[in-house]
């Protein structure tokens, strides 16, 4: 059996930034979300979240939509179908990884 | 922040907004309680006490606006899916307790069907989401307890206070812990 650190190799690191996997998460449980939103889930400086949002935009994870209510600017975040497959697919490994971590720390025993 | 609660706030955002619910806690807490003659003032004539009381209620609506406001300010906005927010759960509510209320007419059980109705519904939700929403199994309790009390011979004058105080006890349990829930998820954003 593979160890599951071995898995870690595997993993996207792209999305498994703790920032940008957050984002998704929350994107990924909605319709759409506004800039505010994410910004008092992730606690984020202003700059670090436009950057984060910006390089997932770039990686065709999300879209960005800038809007006006009531005259103030509003940026609305959704998530595209290869964010939502890549949030899905990452949460599935993570919890596969999680479950054969369990399988080898119960197996290790008796093999030692 | 901790991963695991960042969906279900997300996917819950507009319910847990739960501090919309405290002014109708408090019309009912004031009801109740004005029922019991723990107030020094009367209304002159049970119309005017209904008045009164519609007028709380209208209150307490436009204030929960007023809050969503300060929640869309202080935390941001979510949109979900039609069938994602509060409608599918609130029909299937409305029309369990029209069954529960048509069924109470047919039979006439000791037990009051509409309020075990939504004793169940609330112990469902304490039950399915106890990890993050225990405090709806305090609200079921109460709500059981409260609609038992006809059972032990509890006289309809003290049930009516009972009623309203329990109605505005759940409100302000629910409301408060679901905000809670919020608090320790969001962060006040400074955008």
């Amino acid at each position: 059996m593979a160890a599951p650190f071995e898995d870690l190799a595997n993993l996207d690191r792209f999305v498994h930034e703790p920032a940008r996997l957050a984002i998704l998460t929350a994107l990924a449980a909605c319709k759409s979300a506004d800039f505010t939103y994410l910004l008092s889930l992730t606690g984020l400086a202003n700059g670090h979240l436009s950057q984060r949002l910006a390089r997932l935009e770039s990686g065709g994870l999300i879209t960005l939509e800038k809007t006006f209510a009531r005259k103030m600017p509003r940026t609305v975040v959704r998530i595209t179908p290869d964010g939502r497959r890549a949030v899905d697919e990452h949460w599935r490994r993570l919890g596969q990884m999680r479950r054969s971590a369990r399988r080898w720390g119960q197996a290790r025993p008796e093999e030692a | 922040m901790e991963l695991s609660r960042v969906g279900y706030v997300t996917r819950r955002y507009p319910q847990l907004q739960g501090l919309r619910l405290v002014p109708l806690a408090v019309v009912f807490l004031v009801s109740g309680t004005w029922r019991g003659g723990w107030w020094p003032f009367s209304v002159a004539s049970h119309a005017g006490a209904r008045g009164w009381f519609l007028g709380g209620l209208t209150a307490a609506v436009v204030l929960s606006f007023v809050i969503r406001g300060w929640y869309t300010r202080r935390y941001g906005t979510v949109s979900q899916g039609v069938l994602h927010t509060g409608i599918v759960p609130l029909t299937a509510l409305l029309i369990g307790m029209l069954l529960a209320t048509w069924l109470q007419d047919q039979w006439h059980w000791v037990y009051p069907v509409p309020a075990l109705f939504v004793g169940t519904a609330l112990l469902v939700i304490g039950v399915s989401q106890r990890a993050r929403r225990t405090h709806y199994l305090v609200v079921a309790a109460l709500w059981l307890v409260m609609a038992s009390l006809g059972l032990f011979g509890v006289s309809s004058a003290t049930r009516d206070v009972v009623f309203d105080v329990t109605i505005g006890v759940a409100l302000l349990i629910a409301g408060l812990g679901d905000h809670w829930v919020l608090r320790n998820t969001l962060q006040h954003a400074s955008a």
